[in-house]
């Protein structure tokens, strides 16, 4: 390497309980240098930046800066090494004002001990006229557009005595205009020396500004590659290149007519616009990278998010969803992709949860029907094969898949028409993905209409018969299942943003 | 308007007024009613004595702000300056010890208190609420132990004059209460402690990614809280010359009432002292007009119960519609 080495990781691993997130990752990063960090959801670029950040300790391995091994066992260690971590969702104090969010943590103070708010918002006025931000470093964050906080954010990282700066996904809430001024902002700040490590998946942008691009797959390093030497097919290769396995469960079943109809739905924030269709006995697939909006765009169409226009169809006809009870009742339901904090009451029992959703199945009057309820857990139990010793195991005790199964029963036990998974298998063994893939291919041939949001292309190439494809908040693709192909899909997630802008 | 005794730094008073709108004006609403309903309550002794009987929950309501401002609470608030009271009472009583000797005892019980519950709170993570209720259990008993479940009557002059002595008319405890106004303003609006307050009850995380040590400036408040109590505890039996097993009971409320209705927020991160002051000015014309029309205090438990309904209600409504826009 040509430029002087500021920081060293050498053989990072780590592991949560006995899920291996790193498998020995080695990074070096240049004085003045920009290296990117590319990779699918779940490759480990976050577990390895919160590693370097002092958010988690590292099982194994080494962090040299200057070539001097460092403990980062804190935010503060981190902080103190000028290791500045900008993350890409926004970490600030709302009802603040800029220059008290910039400051936070390394305040001046004058001789009294009192806080020095004049020369606070004087020094960072100076830094955001810079930057030629038109700011005013005493406005309250509230007050500010999301992408401006995101720019405060950066402003905040790099205003300290900054060596090297993480910047995860920074541009997913900038305007062009405003990632414009970041571009910018990295380009004075090489000229300081300064370190830069770019997470994005925006291939376009990591051509433009950065030396270096590392690729990421499965907590290991597969490509490091000069930027100028790179081309974009080979990078979107070594990031999805894993082997396709083949423990996907597919049949062909006939589709049964359409079941849902989404005409033009946005939303406030999230999404804009989105049109699609679902069919009886058809597994549709929604692909995209993290903020898409995939997730939002469900839950407004199960109820939990509101939306601002547009009009949703089951059957044909049009019916309001102002709640989960609406979508419920009308037979749309939707199986979260946060299984722990939104499917289950992990504290309680297997029986209360598989009850939860049909509870009304049960009870008549005061007397609640007990033997048929256990039936129901039973049937589900042998069914779904899930590996529990009795119906009153607490359900926070199990793993994933079974909990996953567990979820999945709850709401067939209601009979869906339109089910709509979000990552159903996200953080869960091989073996289990396995049974759930069965389990999804055999309600397609009950004539379930299925929705699955997955950031799996393999997931979505092998089960789906079609999916859309989205990218913030727009649906920019859709494929039958015999056009597939994981580098196109990519491409829609990814280099979109043209095509719209 | 007293308003400017407050703020009299930076914040210019229309910025004030135009901050504290609503409450100004449910304020002078309030003093507009007592002032038609009886022709006592506009005198200048009763406002003295209203200003008189509010100094504590002044003093309380400086640390309660802060517990609120980090989207928490302390409801063994009360209890602590009972037994500050009474430990206060007993020993310049009982045990006929100097008078300073026993001030530095109370305040160091009430901030042994404070740290019990902000070590429970910050490093234990337990609820606020749950901590603080426990410790105020624990806190009366040991006021009904020490004082043998009967008032203390107080011998020692040099101890009651502690809150019995005027200026000009105007009560020494009331000059307390205007201190301890100021110096929280300081404190939160000037000091490093202050400004991390703010930051953990905004947004606790990014005070945490910015390297605060935000278990520790969680903690402190709370030993801020007991000594203001203590201090509380002291001036009150001082004032009454006796120490009951009850001295205390129900001051959490008043002091989160008019925390609330100054327009903190009690999901953290937005209040003020002005905002509070009136808040307090607020409870104390309610009790006050409420006992010159000899309305029972059991009616203004209720009212005050209403009003911080009304005041948490109105604070949701505005968050949500913050959000929305």
């Amino acid at each position: 390497m040509s430029k002087a080495s500021l920081l060293k990781m050498t053989d990072i691993s780590k592991s949560f309980a006995s899920n291996v997130v790193l498998k020995g990752i080695d990074l070096e990063l240049g004085e003045g240098e920009v290296v990117a960090l590319l990779g699918e959801n779940g490759a480990g670029k976050s577990t390895l930046i919160k590693i370097l950040g002092g958010i988690y300790r590292a099982d194994a391995g080494g962090i040299y800066i200057n070539g001097e091994k460092k403990e980062i066992s804190s935010a503060a260690a981190a902080g103190a090494n000028g290791i500045r971590i900008i993350h890409q969702e926004i970490i600030l104090v709302p009802d603040r004002s800029i220059a008290a969010n910039v400051f936070l943590g390394r305040e001046y103070r004058s001789r009294l001990g009192m806080i020095d708010y004049k020369r606070m918002q004087r020094e960072t006025q100076e830094v955001i006229d810079e930057f030629h931000l038109n700011l005013d470093a005493s406005a309250l964050v509230r007050d500010l557009s999301i992408g401006m906080q995101q720019l405060v954010e950066i402003i905040k990282a790099i205003s300290a005595d900054a060596k090297i700066v993480v910047m995860d996904e920074p541009t997913s809430s900038l305007s062009q205009g405003e990632a414009e001024t970041l571009f910018r902002i990295i380009e004075i700040l090489q000229k300081k020396k300064v370190g830069i490590i770019y997470i994005s998946h925006r291939l376009e942008e990591l051509f433009r500004i950065t030396d270096r691009i590392m690729v990421m797959r499965d907590g290991k390093t597969v490509g490091d590659v000069k930027t100028k030497d790179a081309e974009k097919e080979q990078l979107i290769n070594l990031m999805v290149g894993r082997e396709l396995s083949n423990y996907y469960t597919r049949n062909e079943h006939p589709l049964r007519g359409v079941s849902l109809e989404v005409k033009g739905l946005s939303h406030e924030k999230y999404f804009k616009n989105v049109n699609f269709k679902a069919n009886y006995g058809e597994i549709v697939g929604f692909a995209g990278l993290v903020g898409a909006r995939r997730t939002e765009l469900m839950k407004t169409i199960f109820g939990t998010l509101s939306k601002k226009d547009g009009e949703i169809l089951l059957d044909g006809k049009k019916i309001e969803i102002k709640r989960p009870k609406d979508a419920i009742d009308a037979g749309i339901v939707y199986v979260s992709e946060d299984r722990r904090g939104e499917g289950l009451v992990l504290l309680n029992d297997v029986e209360f949860n598989m009850g939860l959703v049909c509870l009304k199945d049960f009870v008549k009057g005061i007397h609640v029907n007990k033997p048929a309820w256990r039936s129901m857990v039973e049937e589900y139990r042998k069914k779904f094969s899930i590996k529990i010793t009795s119906p009153k195991q607490r359900a926070g005790l199990l793993s994933g898949g079974n909990q996953q199964k567990i979820v999945l029963s709850k709401w067939l036990a209601k009979g869906p028409k339109v089910i709509i998974l979000d990552e159903p298998t996200r953080g869960i063994d091989v073996g289990s993905k396995s049974e759930i893939y069965a389990i999804i291919d055999e309600l397609a041939s009950m004539g379930t209409s299925i929705i699955m949001v997955s950031s799996e292309l393999p997931e979505i190439i092998n089960m789906c018969n079609r999916c859309y494809i989205m990218c913030e908040g727009r649906i920019t693709g859709e494929m039958k299942q015999e056009e597939f192909s994981q580098e196109i899909i990519m491409k829609y997630a990814t280099d979109s943003l043209e095509h719209i802008r | 308007m007293k308003t400017e005794k407050t703020n009299p730094f930076l914040i210019s008073a229309g910025g004030y007024f135009k901050r504290n709108l609503g409450t100004i004006i449910g304020l002078l609403l309030l003093c507009l009613i007592a002032a038609i309903s009886t022709d006592k309550f506009l005198t200048g002794s009763n406002l003295l004595n209203l200003l008189k009987s509010n100094a504590v929950n002044a003093i309380i309501c400086c640390g309660m702000l802060m517990a609120i401002l980090m989207g928490q609470i302390d409801i063994s608030v009360g209890s602590t300056v009972g037994l500050s009271g009474v430990i206060g009472a007993y020993m310049v009583t009982n045990m006929e010890m100097p008078v300073w000797i026993t001030v530095v005892c109370c305040i160091l019980i009430g901030c042994l208190i404070g740290l019990i519950n902000g070590i429970a709170v910050s490093y234990f993570n337990i609820p606020a609420f749950v901590a603080t209720l426990a410790t105020m259990s624990i806190g009366r008993g040991f006021t009904q132990i020490i004082s043998g479940g009967v008032s203390i009557r107080i011998r020692n002059d040099a101890y009651t004059i502690l809150g019995t002595k005027t200026f000009g008319g105007v009560s020494v405890i009331v000059l307390y209460a205007a201190v301890a106004l100021l110096v929280t303003w300081l404190l939160l609006n000037k000091t490093r402690f202050g400004y991390y307050i703010y930051a953990i009850g905004g947004n606790r995380l990014a005070a945490k990614y910015s390297g605060v040590n935000e278990k520790l400036f969680n903690m402190l408040p709370y030993v801020y809280i007991g000594a203001l109590c203590g201090i509380g505890g002291l001036i009150w039996s001082a004032r009454l010359g006796s120490a009951a097993a009850t001295l205390g009971t129900g001051f959490e409320m008043d002091a989160i009432a008019a925390v609330v209705i100054g327009g903190t927020s009690m999901s953290g991160g937005i209040g003020t002292v002005g905002g509070t002051f009136i808040g307090i000015l607020i409870i104390g014309v309610l009790n006050n007009g409420l006992n010159l029309m000899g309305i029972n205090s059991f009616w203004q438990d209720v009212f005050k119960g209403i009003i911080i309904l009304v005041a948490v209600i109105i604070d949701v409504l505005r968050k949500s519609k913050a959000r929305a826009d």
